[in-house]
């Protein structure tokens, strides 16, 4: 499997929360209420690019509205791929971080 | 909240495209203009658009950084490996560097001279809106393209026209004889013009004003230079000069000499209302005047061009056909094309020749090395080097020798400018820091220069494939031998353009040779001329008498002088311009309808044996027979156009003379070898020709010179003191006819002496490769019984068979080139086949030698160095 990077990893885990809307701003405001950082554009665009690129997510293109000026959104989809990977993920986080309250405790 | 939507900046959306991916361009855009309206409608438009171009200004130097950075750091790597390899292949390096520098150096010099003759007349402050008028004329027989135009053109111009802002007119003189006290000399600058010449040009005043400076017609403004020629230190302002001995004109100005890059070039600017005569002033068919005009800016000179013919034509003039021409194309082109322009373009091209030749040096070499950078082009692909990147690595390292070779021929060009200035009669100065033009231009050479060196290297050294250099299938040998046809098509390229220049080159010098030794029909050596008085211009009053009587006196002392053989008076002088006469012409049995021009020229009877001329039949003139003032000669040409079959005796008319021709004279030629003989009539001097124009000859002995010319001028000084003695050898005055065909033949030689070395460079650089490959099997050979001399052979055969090659294509090209050359002489030297063999058999003897440097070498080596590893 291929290794992804955290923020890869929160944009992987924003479009699987938000279903079917799931576009470029979505995400960024999605994460944006979570994480309380809001990040640019490009920032959520470049690591979305790489995840299409190997195959973690899948898009095809959504309805246009008048608000973005008659553009179709982009909508990405995590793929079988990306669920394998996020699965991966999970097990892995809930291993390593298993004996934390206990560290935090003594 | 309002319903109207905020969109962003249309110009930051297109500039925001060309910065994304492709497919993304659509979404991301849109998404940008969502949000654009969101930070619109909470914190208002102004930040949002400041928000925009934020995003754009990050996207832009993201780009920048990622595009530039990383190509800057490979560029460094490809610098590195050049240098490398710079260093350790050095004969090859300098075998390409000096190559590639002489041709650009000869490209510079070129540049140089262009940038020179391109900056004529551009020094006015309105040079733009400048123009000339050329007069396209149909007079009786005579259709010609002049810059003469008639008097009133002008002021009509002027008035007619709205986009005619002002207007000059300019009437040049011929030589003119001017005084000033004792000195007195002839000259060919003084103008005269109208007042409006010192708005419309910008030729700075250093004293007097330029407004009021030509108001009276006995006015005068000179130059700097004539000011300290006949006034020395003395203030010139106010003080007189006298014209032809008769005419008083005031110093009123005097102006900063003439720039060197005007074709205008004045020493004396009298006012034109003192040339003109009452009859000219509504005369449109005298087109002695040169018309200069200035337009409002901003206006198309076509346009004036269809006014003016339009106007001219409702007017009836239907002799010219005026029109416009920009001030600067006057020098580049000339009237019709016979400017600057011709000889220039014709360097230009052999500068680039040489470039060529260079840079198929340069292709040929790294080609055939390619071998020894295939293992060096596989580990590049194999860590990810695309075809693209290895392109631009050897595009970036033929580029950057360009640059070495700049380095050097900027030494070369400075070391060569004293040299060339003489050759191209300019004073050229390497500026580059002031003059864009000359930088830019060199900076392009020397890229083109490195581009099409590197071309062909780099797109074949791309195409190697990694996984078959890498296990040893494509060996460094068979890289270098799968180009051979092309590199050997490059050689014989180059061979073929130095036979060419070879063959032109020769031919050139023997037509130079032959105008030479030819037989003019008269002996132009040790023949000094000078006018008798000055030449009439028609404002001038002569008094024929007094200049007859100054030949007598003049005449008689001359002969006193032993070392003067003979003297002599013509109203021409050969290789000038004749007097032609094409109605006023009879002779015996002449068909009424048939008509013919022919020259005339009016001699005195001591003319023949000064000039020491051939007699076919009949007699000279002479001054025995009264009746001979009535006669004529008629040269061969003459004869053969009238159609006499005994032409002695017969009768002849010309002008108002009625005589008989008595005599036939062999040909001979009055004007440049370009020319054709034309027929010729010469007749005695009557005696109303002292008014016009005369020229004193006189033969002097070959003995003591300079002391001859020294007392024939004490003579002179004593016969005719109102007149300077200005003399010329007249041998000087036909050489300088051929000056653009001297100058042609010297920048030949010189080309072609490059185009053979550095093809030879090529030939001794590749045969030194081919010879380092084959060092085994040379060594070979010898250990089984080779002679040196069969290795010789065996590795100078392919050249020279290249080379004869090369001759076999050549000689054809070289042969049709020359030909039309030869044809702008009516008189040539025969185009030799042992001029081509000579030629070639000349290259074929260089390339042998150079080839044969080389592999004597290669012969030579003792096979225990070459087999000992083995």
């Amino acid at each position: 499997m291929k290794t992804i990077s955290r923020r890869e990893e929160q944009i992987l885990i924003a479009i699987w929360n938000l279903k079917e809307s799931a576009y470029l701003l979505a995400i960024k405001n999605h994460l944006a209420q979570i994480m309380e950082t809001d990040w640019s554009v490009g920032a959520i665009h470049k690591p979305l690019m790489k995840l299409e690129k190997e195959g973690l997510v899948e898009s095809y293109m959504g309805e246009a509205t008048a608000k973005r000026g008659g553009r179709s959104k982009k909508i990405y989809r995590v793929s079988k791929l990306g669920i394998g990977a996020l699965k991966t993920i999970k097990k892995e986080h809930d291993v390593l971080w298993a004996k934390f309250p206990v560290i935090k405790k003594a | 909240m309002k319903d109207k939507k905020e969109t962003p900046p249309p110009l930051g959306e297109k500039i925001l495209k060309i910065f994304l991916p492709k497919g993304e361009s659509e979404s991301v855009t849109g998404d940008y203009e969502e949000l654009y309206a969101e930070i619109a409608q909470i914190r208002g438009k102004s930040r949002a658009i400041f928000w925009y171009w934020i995003q754009i200004m990050k996207s832009i130097w993201a780009g920048v950084t990622i595009h530039v950075w990383w190509s800057l750091i490979m560029l460094k790597s490809y610098v590195i490996i050049a240098l490398r390899y710079l260093k350790r292949h050095k004969i090859y390096s300098v075998i390409n560097i000096s190559g590639l520098a002489i041709g650009i150096a000869c490209c510079a010099l070129i540049l140089l001279w262009i940038n020179d003759e391109i900056q004529y007349d551009r020094f006015h402050q309105q040079t733009d809106n400048l123009y000339r008028v050329l007069n396209d004329l149909n007079y009786g027989p005579y259709s010609q393209l002049t810059d003469g135009t008639a008097f009133p053109l002008g002021p009509a111009m002027k008035e007619e026209i709205p986009e005619v802002r002002e207007i000059v007119r300019i009437l040049p003189t011929r030589k003119i004889l001017i005084a000033h006290g004792e000195k007195k000399y002839y000259e060919e600058n003084f103008f005269f013009t109208d007042p409006s010449l010192f708005s419309i040009f910008t030729f700075p005043f250093i004293q007097g004003d330029p407004d009021t400076a030509l108001s009276s017609p006995s006015s005068i403004v000179i130059t700097q230079d004539m000011a300290s020629k006949y006034f020395g230190n003395e203030d010139p302002i106010g003080k007189t000069i006298k014209t032809q001995n008769q005419n008083d004109y005031m110093v009123t100005g005097v102006m900063e000499n003439i720039p060197k890059n005007s074709h205008l070039q004045f020493g004396f600017l009298g006012s034109i209302e003192r040339a003109v005569t009452m009859g000219a002033r509504t005369h449109w068919s005298g087109w002695l005047y040169d018309t200069y005009v200035l337009l409002q800016p901003n206006t198309s000179f076509k346009e004036v061009n269809t006014k003016l013919e339009a106007w001219i034509k409702a007017q009836g003039d239907e002799e010219s056909r005026y029109y416009l021409q920009p001030l600067s194309d006057v020098h580049m082109y000339g009237l019709q094309g016979e400017g600057a322009i011709r000889p220039l373009s014709f360097f230009s091209i052999l500068a680039l020749l040489i470039l060529i030749i260079a840079c198929i040096n340069y292709m040929n070499l790294a080609t055939a090395r390619a071998g020894t950078r295939a293992k060096e082009i596989g580990l590049r692909k194999v860590v990810g080097a695309k075809k693209n990147n290895i392109i631009r690595q050897f595009m970036s390292e033929s580029i950057m020798f360009a640059f070495f070779a700049l380095s050097i021929s900027v030494l070369l060009v400075m070391l060569f400018l004293p040299v060339f200035s003489q050759i191209s009669g300019k004073e050229l100065s390497m500026n580059l820091v002031q003059n864009k033009f000359l930088f830019l231009g060199i900076l392009g050479i020397t890229l083109l220069t490195g581009v099409l060196a590197g071309s062909y290297p780099a797109f074949f050294l791309s195409s190697f494939q990694p996984d078959r250099i890498l296990k040893g299938t494509l060996s460094a040998k068979k890289i270098g031998t799968s180009t051979t046809t092309i590199r050997k098509s490059l050689v014989v390229i180059q061979f073929i353009l130095t036979i060419v220049l070879i063959i032109s080159t020769t031919t050139v010098y023997r037509q130079m040779n032959f105008i030479k030794n030819r037989q003019l029909g008269f002996e132009k050596n040790h023949l000094i001329y000078t006018q008798l008085r000055s030449e009439g211009n028609l404002w001038d009053q002569y008094d024929a008498q007094k200049t007859w009587m100054n030949y007598k006196t003049l005449k008689n002392e001359l002969s006193q002088n032993p070392n003067v053989l003979d003297v002599a008076s013509a109203t021409c002088i050969p290789f000038g311009s004749m007097g032609q006469e094409f109605g006023q012409l009879e002779w015996e049995g002449k068909d009424p309808e048939y008509q013919v021009t022919m020259n005339h020229m009016a001699v005195d009877p001591h003319f023949f044996k000064t000039f020491q001329m051939e007699m076919i039949e009949g007699r000279f003139l002479s001054d025995k027979f009264s009746s001979d003032t009535q006669n004529f000669i008629l040269n061969e040409a003459a004869v053969i156009a009238t159609g006499l079959e005994s032409p002695v005796g017969k009768r002849f008319r010309l002008l108002d003379k009625t005589g008989i021709i008595t005599g036939v004279i062999k040909d001979f030629h009055f004007a440049p070898l370009h020319d054709e003989i034309e027929p010729m009539v010469l007749h005695l001097m009557p005696y109303q020709y002292w008014m016009y124009r005369n020229y004193v000859f006189a033969r002097i002995s070959t003995e003591n010179i300079s002391r001859t010319i020294a007392s024939i001028e004490k003579i002179w000084e004593r016969a005719i003191p109102e007149y300077p003695f200005e003399f010329q050898f007249l041998d000087n005055t036909i050489d300088a006819e051929y000056r653009s065909e001297q100058r042609l033949e010297k920048i030949l030689r010189i080309f072609t002496f490059l185009a053979i070395s550095i093809s030879c460079f090529g030939l001794f650089g590749l045969i030194a490769f081919t010879a380092e490959q084959r060092t085994k099997e040379i060594g070979i050979r010898k250990v089984l019984g080779a002679s040196v001399g069969s290795v010789v052979r065996l590795l100078s055969k392919e050249f020279v068979m290249l080379v004869v090659l090369a001759n076999i294509i050549a000689w054809p090209v070289a042969y049709f080139m020359m030909t039309k050359w030869l044809k702008n002489f009516a008189y040539r030297t025969k185009i030799d086949f042992a001029i081509f063999l000579f030629s070639g058999l000349a290259a074929l003897i260089i390339a042998i030698i150079t080839v044969c440097v080389q592999s004597i070498k290669a012969a030579l080596a003792n096979p225990v160095d070459s087999l000992r590893y083995e």
